[in-house]
């Protein structure tokens, strides 16, 4: 039951991770080999697709605070999409959504980096 | 009670997911009660793993349900005197550069359940939880 997995793809040149299943103390290593693979080859613009996240414990969440700081220093995101009202529960009990960006879709996500990440229009 | 023995490693947390499972189809707990259940035993159980991993032996998880109470036990054999209930609230409020993943865990446990006891006799960690059923 408790397995987890993880898949990488690209939306208009941002990097996507699909979360699957259960992300505890025992998976939650996963995901941070995954972060650092994409820290180590500058890839910050991240959106977590938490549509097939069925689990969260604090190791979990331990995971995006490890990260975020790195990433936002390099001018990226990481942006959380697509939870589920029990997984989101558990980041709103920390007050999560103070901190990070949570979408309601990943287009959402997008959306949001393609403004922030756009040069101001000339003449404003 | 049911109660089962697990050994102390992230690995079982894949078959306490299933022991909680089968006692959530006898006792007729909703899908929301097993995330509860999965959450708060990982919580506890994982701090016993972190800050107690020299025991060498299995710790163990019970579960009983009394009408609309869900009594919910773990035990930690042959470690040291460590009461996860007396670690101070994690400011929610606070930015993030102030922010510590630590303690998150038990101030998560805290807010799920209706009770969180610790006791400790005879060398045994106990952490009793209990959480009332909505009906």
């Amino acid at each position: 039951m408790s397995t987890f997995k993880i898949e990488h793809r690209e939306n208009n040149a941002i990097n996507v991770l699909d979360l699957k299943g259960y992300l505890d103390a025992h998976t939650a290593p996963e995901l941070e080999k995954t972060f650092q693979s994409l820290i180590d080859t500058n890839r910050f613009r991240i959106i977590v697709n938490c549509r097939d996240l069925t689990y969260i414990s604090s190791a979990g969440l331990g995971v995006f605070m490890a990260y975020i700081e790195d990433v936002r220093r390099n001018q990226g995101d990481i942006k959380l999409s697509n939870m589920s009202p029990k997984v989101f529960n558990v980041f709103d009990l920390l007050g999560f959504p103070l901190l990070y960006e949570i979408t309601p879709d990943e287009a959402d996500a997008v959306k949001k980096f393609q403004e922030t990440g756009k040069p101001p229009k000339a003449g404003k | 009670m049911t109660e089962k023995k697990f050994k102390k490693d992230f690995s079982s947390l894949e078959s306490i997911d299933a022991f909680i499972r089968s006692f959530a189809a006898d006792h007729s707990l909703d899908d929301e009660m097993v995330f509860t259940l999965n959450f708060v035993i990982e919580e506890i159980f994982t701090n016993m793993v972190k800050y107690q991993p020299g025991s060498g032996k299995d710790m163990s998880v019970g579960l009983s349900r009394e009408d609309d109470l869900l009594r919910i036990r773990l035990v930690d054999y042959g470690v040291e005197y460590f009461d996860p209930t007396s670690k101070p609230p994690v400011d929610v409020n606070k930015p993030l550069e102030e922010r510590r993943p630590g303690g998150l865990g038990v101030h998560l446990v805290k807010m799920y359940v209706d009770d969180f006891r610790y006791e400790f006799t005879d060398d045994n960690s106990i952490i009793t939880l209990t959480k009332k059923l909505k009906d």
